[in-house]
């Protein structure tokens, strides 16, 4: 009898696990159609990250009906599709044009790898043999709206790669919570709103009538809208505590907002000119001597912030620093808090997070009404603090900078992937993208009012401060330092890293709740130890 | 005599060298069918087996042998961002590596972390396998529980089992405590005081099971009729551990006690389980960091010569102290069958 059952559970066990192959077995939720072998196959690899499917769907739907003489197949992929993996992969993989997260294009292209796209990207659109009927008479080089990126793919005249999304870095907001809570400065700054019509401070711009208006300046403000935030009860952020890099980017958007462009992308280039504190002359910055860049003005900024953030635990969410808290979990507790006993009021994340916590917002709905629906819930952009010498403007952190899209110089129906790309380049798909996605693409292209209407409250603010004029958009990680390539590792905590008295750090957060003694200046002179041995690992 | 004669006196001298060799030639030719009936089986069975061998040896040779062969002189080259190249620089990454270790607080926290999980290692978690193994041997009450406990975390995926502990030690843990009435609880994974020594907790619980499995049947082995002298004799347990059990169980504690020295170089302590790439330098261990160094999302190739030269190192003196260890741990105690 022992034996039958246990044969049973055996049985059990074994059919159990082999089920799950069943469902492990990948297929492409593609638009359901058959194979049709007087059409060419055009088979597309697509990282399959934050933005869902559906934009590349739609992408195709609408090339299909376009290209009536291509079909496209797309691969989601994650894993397979990162950097190191992928440029093994391509030539030998059926794919014959990616649109990927990240590559080192330098690497790529020195591999050959990626083919020659330059008729693609620098022949007018409407010129173009590859677009059947178009309007636009931009070349897609025209239409990249970041010169950087321009200097960055073409290489030596030639284009092997086109930049795909702009991911932006920083802290997002409940819009609905700071109106009903009335937490936006009053237009005196002497203190809160008393009800929503007052009029607000004008921001970290300094314009009124901007979408920062009554949101805190700089840190004195800061402080003050976290103490009011405790003491009625809100919860003010969490975070992706597995993930350090969040924690890391949003200090980052603060220090590059304080910088500006010319000055935070120094430390990209290790070459230019900046003003220390003190300094009545600008230091040439060269590779030799890049190391004094741990003390600019704007990590002091950030670090300032971290060090106010970890000075009180009711700042933060008790999960927000935990190895558990993954960036779903993170989503989660932001926007279920609305309907729980502490409500969390911001939450540090980027561009896509509306995407990746679609599933919440359906949740959400399904159990408490469409008042809790994605697109109905207002959340908004959170604007870094400035301080006393920031820089005038809004700088905004692009952490996809190397995210490309490209054609496989192996492929054999190079004449439909080039069709493919030029097609996903037009202003409608780059619009559709962005409409379906709330993600910018890096190119110069105007949502229409159907768009924006379509569009998230996020999404709007969001594409707000992105296409503001004075807006500049900056890279953590297009170098192009010589010795940046060189020694990834050397400087692979560049941001953070600091040798403090009681052992190396990264995480400054981390490292001032651990210390609450650990001073600014403390951390900041161990950034700058960190890279004492810089002449003899950099010369 | 006549011709006729003649004639049959040279037939019966040819039929009669005839019958002489074949009958000579006989053997020869009923053995070259039989070899060739041996050979053809042998030549089968020799195809069986290589068709069973021949892709785990091509494997090997490819993925360990040309593998580790290239990472050897990986580790004399460097990466050229320009070309995509790698190329031949002696001894620089040597020089490299070896300045980190005297220089570099990252490398020398690494370094500290390894050795202390090795001791902890083997100096807890040794005796605890023993000692459970011992208990499990002997059969003493409970002894199927913590079987089941010891053993759990190598049924279940190591990132799974990682996982349930990373979200109790986290979330539940921490709740427990605090409606036992406990305040100012740490955040054990996280508070600096309290990381490492929450990882080492698990790697020493999380690799009960093998060494149990195979100490109990290490013990399991030892002869009955030894077991029953000892019983005769008025042997309590605790004289029989330390003078029957663990001499005959030594030489399987030299198998793990030299097989953890290369480990010093290579445990990662489940550190990335826990925290992927991300985790802060006080919880690296060499493993770990060269981990990451080649295998993260931080990964890139310029790395990959650095890592190699650090392995070679490693590998340089892990390999004659594993052997002088050896050596001296079975001079103790000479190996013994049983």
């Amino acid at each position: 009898m022992k034996k039958k059952i246990l044969s049973f559970l055996l049985l059990f066990v074994l059919l159990f696990t082999a089920s799950g192959f069943a469902t492990a077995c990948r297929h492409d939720d593609g638009p359901s159609k058959k194979v049709d072998p007087n059409k060419t196959q055009l088979y597309v690899g697509v990282y399959e990250g934050a933005f869902g499917r559906e934009w590349m769907e739609q992408l195709i739907v609408d090339f299909e009906a376009v290209y009536t003489d291509i079909q496209v197949w797309p691969t989601y992929e994650k894993d397979l599709y990162a950097d190191a993996k992928l440029i093994e992969n391509v030539k030998s993989s059926k794919e014959d044009l990616y649109f990927v997260s990240a590559i080192t294009y330098s690497n790529y292209i020195n591999k050959e790898v990626l083919a020659d796209i330059t008729d693609v990207v620098t022949t007018p659109l409407n010129e173009s043999k590859y677009i059947i009927s178009t309007e636009e008479t931009k070349s897609i080089e025209e239409k990249i709206n970041n010169p950087e990126l321009v200097s960055y793919y073409n290489r030596d005249g030639k284009y092997y790669a086109l930049p795909f999304y702009d991911a932006i870095f920083g802290l997002v907001y409940d819009v609905d919570l700071f109106e009903s809570k009335r937490l936006y400065f009053n237009k005196a700054e002497t203190g809160f709103i008393g009800n929503i019509e007052q009029p607000r401070s004008v921001g970290p711009d300094g314009k009124e009538g901007t979408y920062d208006d009554g949101l805190p300046k700089d840190l004195d403000q800061w402080k003050k809208l976290l103490d009011r935030m405790t003491d009625i009860g809100i919860i003010p952020m969490t975070w992706n505590g597995k993930n350090a890099s969040y924690m890391e980017r949003y200090l980052m958007s603060i220090w590059a907002d304080y910088e500006g462009k010319a000055n935070f992308d120094l430390n990209n280039t290790f070459s230019g000119e900046y003003t220390f504190p003190g300094d009545s002359q600008p230091t040439q910055i060269t590779q030799e001597n890049a190391y004094l860049l741990q003390k600019q003005e704007g990590k002091r900024q950030a670090l300032s912030m971290a060090k106010l953030i970890a000075s009180d635990t009711d700042y933060y969410s008790p999960n927000a620093i935990l190895p558990s808290q993954t960036h779903t979990l993170a989503q989660n507790e932001f926007l279920t808090s609305s309907i729980k006993n502490q409500r969390i009021a911001m939450l540090v994340d980027a561009t896509w997070w509306e995407n990746e916590a679609d599933l919440v917002f359906k949740g959400m709905a399904d159990l408490n009404g469409n008042d809790y629906a994605r697109g109905v819930r207002r959340f908004a952009f959170m604007p870094a603090p400035k301080g006393e010498g920031a820089n005038e403007g809004t700088t905004l952190l692009s952490v996809s900078g190397m995210s490309v899209a490209f054609v496989n110089a192996y492929s054999q129906k190079m004449d439909a992937a080039k069709k493919f790309l030029s097609f996903a380049h037009l202003d409608e798909n780059l619009r559709k993208f962005t409409k379906m996605t709330g993600v910018p693409r890096p190119y110069k292209y105007e949502l229409t009012e159907e768009d924006r209407a379509a569009m998230s409250y996020f999404g709007n603010t969001l594409y707000d401060a992105y296409s503001d004029p004075d807006t500049e958009i900056v890279f953590n990680m297009i170098y192009t330092a010589p010795a940046r390539l060189q020694m990834p590792s050397y400087f692979v905590d560049w941001s953070w890293g600091a040798n403090l008295s009681d052992g190396p750090t990264k995480e400054p957060i981390k490292a001032f709740r651990a210390d609450p003694t650990l001073t600014v200046d403390a951390y900041m002179q161990g950034m700058l130890d960190k890279y004492s041995d810089w002449a003899q690992k950099v010369g | 005599m006549n011709k006729v004669k003649l004639q049959e006196i040279k037939h019966s001298l040819q039929w009669g060298i005839y019958e002489f060799f074949r009958k000579i030639t006989a053997p020869l030719r009923k053995s070259g069918a039989a070899k060739k009936k041996l050979r053809k089986s042998k030549t089968g069975e020799f195809l069986f087996f290589l068709a069973l061998i021949i892709y785990p040896v091509v494997q090997f040779c490819v993925f360990y042998i040309g593998v580790n062969f290239n990472s050897i002189l990986l580790a004399f080259k460097t990466f050229n961002i320009d070309t995509s190249e790698f190329y031949f620089v002696g001894f620089d990454n040597f020089k490299q590596f070896f300045y980190d270790v005297g220089h570099d607080p990252v490398m020398i926290m690494a370094i500290k972390n390894s050795f202390k999980i090795y001791a902890v290692t083997l100096f807890i978690a040794l005796p605890l396998n023993i000692f459970f193994s011992y208990f499990i041997y002997k059969k003493v009450p409970c002894s199927k529980f913590f079987q089941v406990i010891l053993f759990m975390p190598q049924v279940l995926s190591a990132i799974v089992m990682s996982l349930m502990f990373k979200f109790f030690v986290d979330r539940g843990l921490p709740s427990i405590l605090s409606a036992l009435g406990f305040k100012n609880i740490p955040a054990f994974l996280v508070d600096k005081n309290t990381a490492f020594n929450t990882i080492m907790f698990y790697c020493v619980w999380s690799g009960f099971g093998t060494q149990i499995l195979i100490y109990s049947s290490a013990m399991s082995r030892i002869d009955e009729s030894l077991v029953e002298y000892a019983k005769l004799e008025g042997m309590s347990a605790f004289k029989e551990f330390f003078q029957i059990t663990l001499p005959l169980i030594f030489p399987t504690m030299i198998t793990f006690l030299v097989a953890g020295i290369a480990g010093i170089f290579t445990n990662q302590a489940q550190v990335f389980n826990f925290y992927g790439s991300s985790a802060d330098y006080y919880l690296q261990t060499l493993g770990y960091n060269f981990f990451i160094k080649v295998a993260s999302g931080d990964a890139s190739l310029p790395n990959y010569p650095y890592a190699a030269a650090g392995g070679l190192v490693f590998t340089v003196i892990a390999v004659p102290l594993t052997i002088l260890i050896k050596k001296l741990l079975e001079k103790i105690n000479p190996v013994t069958e049983y």
